[in-house]
């Protein structure tokens, strides 16, 4: 009870950030509560670092939502992998005008390389804590990283054929 | 490599498109009803017995329709198997040796190929049953949770168990490792 209380505490709120980055705030709620369900009924399972685990529950918890969605032929516009709505006024700042643009360009790579990216970037797991997320080596972790940075930034270049901080204000106008 | 300048400014611009930046943090009595509703919204903790776990995870299977997913048998020395499919509310009972004795099939496998979602694997040891000397498996979608499939890997050396055709989503199949290949010496006789 104080163990599931004290990992629960510790996972909370990544895995509520992980959920509310990829879906609608409903959905989010119901996939939390399923998460500290698991964990709950599977405290002797939990490893010494939770947080990759839980978010590999979360992963799954998600996935079934949206299988069951989908099935269902309902609400499936509500949920995917672009987010939440962006927020309309974003297109009035160009720093968060290019946030849209890679946001576009994550659509652009497989979910695999996209979620990758986003686990990394967003959620803010470290090489090994992806490695025990996938199942895979840290060095592996690292490869595959590699490369999906490599396919966004050619994503991210199609999207704006100017590279980013040069290019501007180069030859004549 | 991945130190160039040119990662650390992907890797900026890409934490600047993080759609949540600042979602603020659950209200401590919020998260307080939570962790309370969870622990009295069902009985203790409990375990599933593994073979429970592997009927419900074949059922699943068939539910999901589509693809190579049951045991076709050998075929031109060729057996196909599928990955259970998630089930991550499940608890695995923890494996002996007498449950992996239960087992169909049970073999060592080095993959060979991946490509369209079907893992090949190379027989390398025979445990338990008829196993041809490829066999095929559809891919899993990776994550280290019980209950969720495994995520091959190129040229690595598997332990794969398998009930009705199906490779199931507990303990008993899995990288080869010192500690899965002792339960499977001990539960087939090595």
């Amino acid at each position: 009870m104080e163990e599931f209380e004290a990992v629960a505490r510790a996972v909370v709120e990544p895995v509520r950030r992980y959920l509310h980055r990829r879906t609608d705030a409903a959905t989010a709620d119901d996939a939390l509560g399923e998460v500290l369900l698991v964990l709950w009924r599977r405290a002797a399972d939990v490893p010494a670092d939770p947080v990759p685990w839980a978010i590999g529950v979360a992963r799954l918890c998600l996935a079934n939502a949206e299988r069951s969605r989908w099935r269902q032929h309902r609400l499936a516009a509500r949920i995917g992998p672009a987010g939440p709505e962006p927020d309309p006024a974003e297109d009035v700042a160009g720093a968060l005008d290019d946030a849209a643009r890679v946001r576009a360009a994550l659509t652009q790579l497989t979910d695999a390389d996209a979620e990758l990216l986003r686990l990394s970037a967003w959620d803010g797991l470290t090489t090994g804590q992806l490695a025990q997320l996938l199942g895979i080596t840290p060095n592996a972790v690292a490869i595959r990283l590699h490369r999906a940075r490599g396919r966004l930034r050619e994503a991210v270049q199609r999207q704006d054929p100017e590279p980013d901080r040069t290019g501007r204000g180069k030859g004549r106008a | 490599m991945t130190d160039e300048p040119a990662d650390a400014t992907l890797d900026a611009r890409l934490r600047a498109a993080d759609p949540l930046p600042d979602l603020p943090p659950l209200a401590p009595e919020r998260l307080d009803q939570l962790l309370e509703d969870t622990v009295t919204s069902t009985a203790a903790p409990t375990r599933r017995p593994r073979a429970l776990l592997l009927a419900a995870a074949a059922a699943a299977v068939v539910v999901v329709g589509g693809g190579a997913l049951a045991l076709t048998g050998q075929d031109g020395g060729t057996t196909t198997l599928a990955l259970a499919a998630p089930d991550v509310s499940a608890s695995c009972a923890a494996l002996t040796p007498e449950l992996l004795a239960g087992s169909d099939v049970a073999f060592a496998g080095r993959v060979t190929a991946i490509s369209g979602g079907v893992v090949v694997l190379e027989t390398v040891q025979r445990f338990a049953g008829e196993v041809g000397d490829t066999v095929e498996v559809t891919q899993g979608e990776g994550s280290v949770v019980d209950g969720a499939p495994i995520t091959f890997e190129q040229g690595q050396v598997y332990l794969l168990s398998a009930d009705g055709g199906t490779i199931g989503s507990c303990s008993g199949s899995g990288p080869d490792s010192p500690e899965l290949r002792t339960l499977f010496e001990q539960a087939f006789g090595g």
